[in-house]
């Protein structure tokens, strides 16, 4: 075992037997160290039943029902979990087509998802169709850049929520992609879009500076990547400032592992994905060091190799 | 499969007397939910339960047989080439002008494969969720040509066999309908799903052209042309032809 991994295996198996805030290291200076664990997906597209068995790539893997246990046991481990979804909840099975997305709704507020930002598809049942399922989410809609006013959804969506966990306080908002010749207008109505980098902009500041937030997490359907000249969350993380992790979706790309970006100040922006239908879940643990000195003490210790 | 990544993040020091919290870590994994990865959590299976059962009755009805898998890729593909083909024969049963072509957005067939073996009302729901209508549109050949170099531009879209093009410099260029080569003047009869004939997919020159809506849901043309088969003797087959060339 070399220094490095020992380093690791010791900081982390302290870490793992503990939850909520703890000391790392048995010192006199020793922080309080608080863990958050982020569960993601995107683009789920009412795949509620895992895929067919039909010989077919996708074979047998998802399913909500699975998914549910998998949050469970990771609520069971962890005090201080964010369960969010990037948009695309709605279409892609007969479930949909059937019953306009009030199972989706249901079996997600069942699994405790905090918020959810809304995806292009999301708009399928039309603006009525999306207002009569509302009733069936008991977590926001979270998207700073589609102005309601002229429509039913007038008040029904929130630009953004703040959560405390364990004392940390996170801010939580959503940005949407041009429904303009994606989605036919006699579903999106009066929905008015707006540039998304201007509103992440004006929204990420917001909960950084005034509100405080110690973490900010942007809930995006703008998509990974594009070949043409198209607002992304790769564009999206490199012009803005205040955003820690953009949690993204509508490209359907499985990250291996999310992306690290610098923002336009020069700090860490972190990207992910998870595909489509649930087939994965993403989680993301971060730690936050608390102490008085300004200084962050397991910054250094947690110094750390490749992965496991 | 476990993927699991550790930062090492940058802090900013501020000095200052109040206690702070700095990101000190982050780590990250993913969850595949394979077949065998987890048990289905009993609560929420019970609520998936009354719908599941109205939804199988519909849905498990074997309209017809597939021979062989048909996959979907661009420029051509088995799966395009048949939807495309499925939805002119279905259109023009519709109306009796003659129809020149039939095309589908490559987005809106929503699943990469039709799978060897039985194909059920579910499967067409599946590769067509959406509520899409079609569309007859009276197209200028120079609006055609525009249409299908908007096609070219992405790689390549589902159409009928009644049309062949090879893309060049992302353009649609050696364009032939019926065998004949493109008239700029004439005026073509297609068979166009409402999304992409309202301007959808950036098609926004097809939103003044003269329009017939038939009514008639892409996902029950596509139902009614397997039940078709059937009822002949027949199954679905993969047709590989290159209609479109990059």
């Amino acid at each position: 075992m070399d220094r490095r991994t020992f380093l690791r295996n010791t900081t982390y198996s302290g870490l793992l037997l503990t939850t909520g805030a703890y000391p790392i290291l048995a010192s006199s200076s020793s922080p309080e160290i608080t863990r958050l664990t982020i569960l993601h997906t995107n683009d789920v597209h009412s795949r509620i039943e895992p895929f067919p068995m039909d010989g077919s790539k996708n074979e047998g893997l998802g399913g909500v029902a699975k998914r549910a246990t998998l949050i469970k046991r990771i609520r069971e481990e962890q005090s201080h979990v964010l369960l969010l979804d990037a948009g695309d909840i709605f279409q892609g099975t007969p479930y949909f087509n059937f019953f306009g997305g009030e199972l989706e709704l249901k079996l997600m507020s069942e699994m405790g998802y905090d918020a959810a930002t809304i995806g292009n598809h999301d708009f399928d049942g039309g603006m009525d169709g999306l207002e009569r399922q509302l009733i069936h989410a008991n977590f926001p809609l979270l998207v700073t850049n589609y102005d309601f006013e002229n429509t039913v959804l007038k008040g029904k969506t929130k630009p953004y929520k703040i959560f405390v966990k364990g004392g940390v306080k996170v801010g939580v908002f959503g940005v949407g992609i041009e429904l303009k010749g994606l989605v036919p207008q006699s579903l999106y109505k009066d929905t008015v879009y707006s540039d998304p980098i201007a509103a992440a902009e004006k929204y990420a500041k917001i909960l950084r500076h005034e509100e405080k937030c110690d973490y900010v997490i942007c809930l995006s359907h703008l998509g990974y990547k594009y070949n043409e000249d198209k607002v992304s969350d790769r564009i999206l993380a490199q012009n803005t400032t205040d955003i820690d992790l953009i949690i993204g979706g509508h490209t359907h790309t499985f990250l291996k592992e999310p992306e690290r970006l610098s923002n336009k100040a020069g700090k860490p922006v972190l990207i992910n994905q998870v595909g489509w239908a649930g087939i994965v879940l993403g989680r993301l643990d971060v730690f936050f060091e608390r102490n008085k000195k300004g200084t962050c003490i397991s910054c250094k210790n947690i110094l750390v190799g490749a992965s496991t | 499969m476990k993927i699991k990544i550790i930062f090492l993040l940058l802090v900013i020091v501020q000095v200052s007397c109040s206690k702070q919290y700095h990101l000190a870590d982050i780590q990250s994994r993913g969850y595949r939910i394979e077949k065998a990865s987890y048990p289905v959590d009993v609560k929420v299976a019970t609520i998936i339960e009354p719908y599941k059962l109205k939804l199988d009755e519909t849905m498990n009805v074997v309209i017809g047989y597939c021979e062989q898998e048909l996959t979907k890729g661009k420029p051509s593909s088995s799966l395009t080439n048949w939807f495309a083909d499925a939805l002119l024969d279905e259109s023009q049963k519709l109306v009796s002008d003659k129809l020149d072509f039939a095309v589908q957005n490559y987005g809106g067939i929503r699943v990469p494969f039709l799978t060897k073996g039985d194909v059920t009302v579910g499967k067409i729901y599946e590769l067509m969720p959406f509520d899409n209508i079609m569309y007859i549109q009276e197209l200028k050949g120079s609006i055609v040509q525009q249409f299908f170099d908007k096609m070219a531009e992405s790689g390549g879209w589902p159409i009928s066999h009644t049309v062949s093009f090879d893309i060049a410099y992302g353009k649609a260029s050696n364009i032939l309908i019926n065998g004949i080569p493109l008239d700029t003047n004439r005026i073509y009869n297609a068979a166009i799903p409402d999304y992409i004939a309202n301007g959808g997919d950036n098609m926004t020159f097809l939103k003044d052209a003269k329009t017939n809506n038939t009514g008639a849901l892409l996902r029950d043309m596509l139902i009614s042309h397997v039940k078709g088969l059937t009822a002949k003797g027949k199954n679905i087959t993969a047709n590989q032809e290159k209609r479109i060339k990059d």
